[in-house]
């Protein structure tokens, strides 16, 4: 048993653990939205922030995980670097969790500046809150520089970008898989450097007083926070790249010129479409507000395009048999693409100032999140645990697959209905001007319990698999 | 005017406890009677249903800066507002449709309908009051109420949107009219000394601004992230010429 597989076992086994957790936090929320429930302001903003933080936090690190252990496929990855974004991102979490149940940290996912000085119950969260954040900033660095190191190791920079193919060269051969990884990799690594200047900069106001200038601090944490959330997508598409022609008995996809260009020019126009997450920040300079307007449009059209005609071509005629892994592969692709319309509509200026404080934008990204990213990750456990256990996990098809896609479906198109009629999003309660925001959230908060059963089924399932890995160790 | 006094009381004590502008944002105001300056009979919200509405109150028998305050908003807001009216309510049981009147005359906005001007009954001014968070103390050694000077936005469903208190520059009440109109209304802090890196610097003096080193801070990820590329394959590179040193 090789340590890869260990270490790979024991993020599934941790993920797994704490998926459920957080889902239960989302439901806890809708509910209460809904009138069902009724929490008090405070516990429903933790919530919200632990809700979100870990939702990103776990599936990013699957998805790196995930796409760690295929990379043995062709180039050699040292264990400690992925062993110590673990370690690091356990203690993290549990500082993150600290901050927020106990020390009353209630600042939502983007910790906007100034809402982590506004800890409620304790002086000490904030503090908290930032080493948690460095902790994770710090695993989640050295295990993506790790990685590259190991590309490089085999592919020079040119190579690894599949630069060769842009110009209709066929050898040195880069891999999709390769090149999409690189790409992620380069691609969030700014996230990381900005996530280390805000931490920086809260430290510098929280102990040295010295204050800070709020379009500056919602900049930075946007460059974390948003590239952070698209490159943990691309993660999951390398990973089905890499696996979802081999279900179909079909070779493995060769990386054509317009596939090289197309993810070249997401490296770059990633790190620019979130500034369509400051079209209301009128000071913002027009020019970046161009940009961001350009980059939005951009940024999904060639990954979505080319990946989408990849996977229907594959499916077309393949004579596939359908179990849990492809289907994930599948509905998360189409998914995607749903969620990306959505979001594209939000970030075409004139929209964004009708749809972007309301429900529609949870609507969107948990369209390409729960219905997406987390099914790009579920996909690669359910391969994972069939290599290693030979368990296709036949006997779950039907209940999970019917129970998460129909449940994931209810509950996201409860979140656009809302937001069509402009219910606005962050808010604990709805005042009566928008009360049929309470009705939808009561039915998705319906449709997202069938999520939950559907993920206790899965996670069982999954956890016993691996655990027997990790046992067998 | 037990009930009057005692309302009163009980509004002010709300109002101290609650000075938090944002507490009073979205509250509906209660649709209380009202008796225009014309002898018609209403209701406030009936007079908020066309358009959007700058409220404030007054007392026809004040001693203070109510006439005043009223030519400061005549003056900032012009006698024939366009887009929005101007509800001007009386807070003081005392006052009379003929003291109104006076009033108005005096103001020489009498015959201005965008500004509608009009009483209460005592029993229901305390209502108002506490819907709208306005201080009011009665000094009995003046025969006078100490009371707040404030204008409210309310839109068309008797909501209030903004209140802004006292003499303000009257750019700043613009920015309400704006808003009583339905336009968006910019706001911004206001520079500081005490801010590390700011994304502008504006000059107070002349009104212009200037990027400032904090934007260029944004370029620091990018940056920073092809030079550790390039550093890591350095690094590779330098890997391999020792492994492949030590193997010859």
């Amino acid at each position: 048993m090789t340590a890869l597989n260990r270490i790979t076992a024991a993020w599934i086994v941790t993920v797994l653990l704490v998926f459920p957790i957080a889902i239960l936090f989302g439901i806890l929320m809708r509910l209460n939205q809904g009138n069902a429930l009724s929490l008090s302001s405070l516990t429903f903003y933790a919530l919200m922030t632990a809700h979100g933080l870990l939702m990103v936090g776990i599936w990013f690190s699957m998805a790196m995980a995930g796409v760690s252990y295929l990379l043995q496929r062709y180039v050699e990855v040292r264990t400690w670097p992925i062993t110590f974004g673990y370690v690091l991102t356990l203690v993290g979490v549990v500082l993150l969790l600290a901050a927020i149940f106990v020390g009353g940290l209630h600042t939502g996912w983007y910790f906007l500046y100034p809402l982590p000085f506004y800890a409620r119950t304790t002086s000490w969260a904030p503090p908290v809150f930032l080493l948690a954040l460095a902790s994770l900033g710090v695993a989640w660095l050295v295990w993506a520089l790790g990685l590259l190191m190991a590309i490089l190791r085999r592919y020079s920079l040119g190579q690894a970008l599949a630069w060769q193919h842009l110009t209709g060269k066929t050898e040195p051969e880069t891999p999709p898989f390769i090149l999409i990884t690189t790409t992620t990799l380069l691609g969030v690594l700014p996230a990381f450097v900005a996530a280390v200047v805000v931490i920086v900069l809260f430290a510098l106001e929280y102990w040295g007083g010295l204050k800070q200038d709020a379009l500056l601090m919602k900049n930075l944490t946007f460059i974390f926070g948003h590239t952070l959330v698209n490159e943990m997508l691309y993660f999951g598409i390398a990973t089905l790249y890499e696996l979802f022609p081999g279900l179909a008995g079909k070779p493995p996809y060769k990386t054509k010129p317009f596939v090289a260009l197309a993810w070249n020019l997401v490296l770059v126009v990633v790190w620019t479409a979130y500034f369509h997450h400051l079209y209301m920040d009128f000071v913002q300079p027009v020019v970046l507000q161009y940009i961001g307007q350009l980059a939005s449009w951009i940024a999904p059209i060639p990954a979505v395009a080319v990946t989408t005609f990849s996977v229907l071509a594959t499916v077309y005629g393949s004579g596939m048999k359908w179990w849990l892994a492809p289907t994930f592969f599948f509905t998360g692709v189409m998914f995607w693409i749903i969620g990306g319309f959505a979001a594209i509509l939000d970030a075409i200026v004139a929209n964004n100032f009708v749809l972007h404080n309301t429900l529609w934008v949870p609507a969107h990204f948990h369209t390409y999140n729960l219905l997406g990213n987390v099914l790009f990750s579920l996909g690669f456990i359910t391969w994972f645990v069939r290599e290693k256990s030979g368990d296709d996990s036949g006997r779950l098809y039907r209940p999970v697959a019917t129970l998460y896609l129909l449940g994931g479906t209810g509950f996201v198109f409860a979140f656009y209905i809302a937001g069509s009629a402009s219910v606005m999003r962050r808010v604990d309660k709805y005042p009566e001007l928008v009360s049929s925001g309470s009705l939808w959230a009561l039915i998705g908060g319906l449709f997202a319990i069938l999520v939950f059963a559907a993920t206790l089924l899965y996670v069982a399932h999954a956890i016993q698999r691996c655990w027997r890995i990790l046992a067998a160790s | 005017m037990l009930a009057y006094i005692g309302g009163i009381l009980i509004a002010a004590g709300t109002a101290r406890a609650q000075l938090n502008e944002g507490q009073y944002y979205l509250r509906t105001l209660p649709d209380v009677p009202i008796v225009l300056v014309d002898g018609s009979k209403t209701t406030l919200h009936r007079l908020f249903q066309s358009q959007s509405v700058i409220l404030t109150l007054f007392s026809a028998h004040c001693g203070g800066l109510c006439s005043a305050y009223l030519l400061y908003l005549r003056q900032a807001l012009g006698s024939t507002p366009t887009g929005f009216r101007v509800v001007v309510l009386s807070f003081d049981p005392r006052d009379t449709l003929a003291d109104v009147r006076v009033l108005t005359q005096r103001l020489a906005l009498a015959e201005h309908p965008s500004w509608q001007w009009g009483v209460m009954d005592p029993e229901q001014i305390p209502r108002l009051l506490a819907g709208l968070g306005y201080a009011l103390r009665y000094d009995p050694t003046r025969n006078d109420y100490d009371h707040s000077i404030v204008v409210f936005v309310v839109d068309r469903q008797g909501n209030i949107l903004r209140r802004m208190e006292g003499f303000q520059d009257p750019a700043l009440l613009k920015d309400l009219v704006r808003e009583a109109r339905g336009n968006f209304v910019f706001s911004y802090p206001l520079p500081a000394t005490d801010v590390a890196l700011r994304c502008f610097d504006f000059d107070k003096e002349t009104g212009t601004w200037r990027l400032s080193w904090g934007m260029a801070l944004l370029l620091l990820p990018p940056v920073s992230s092809l030079a550790i590329a390039l550093l890591l394959r350095l690094l590779v590179a330098l890997e391999q010429f020792r492994a492949a040193d030590s193997s010859s």
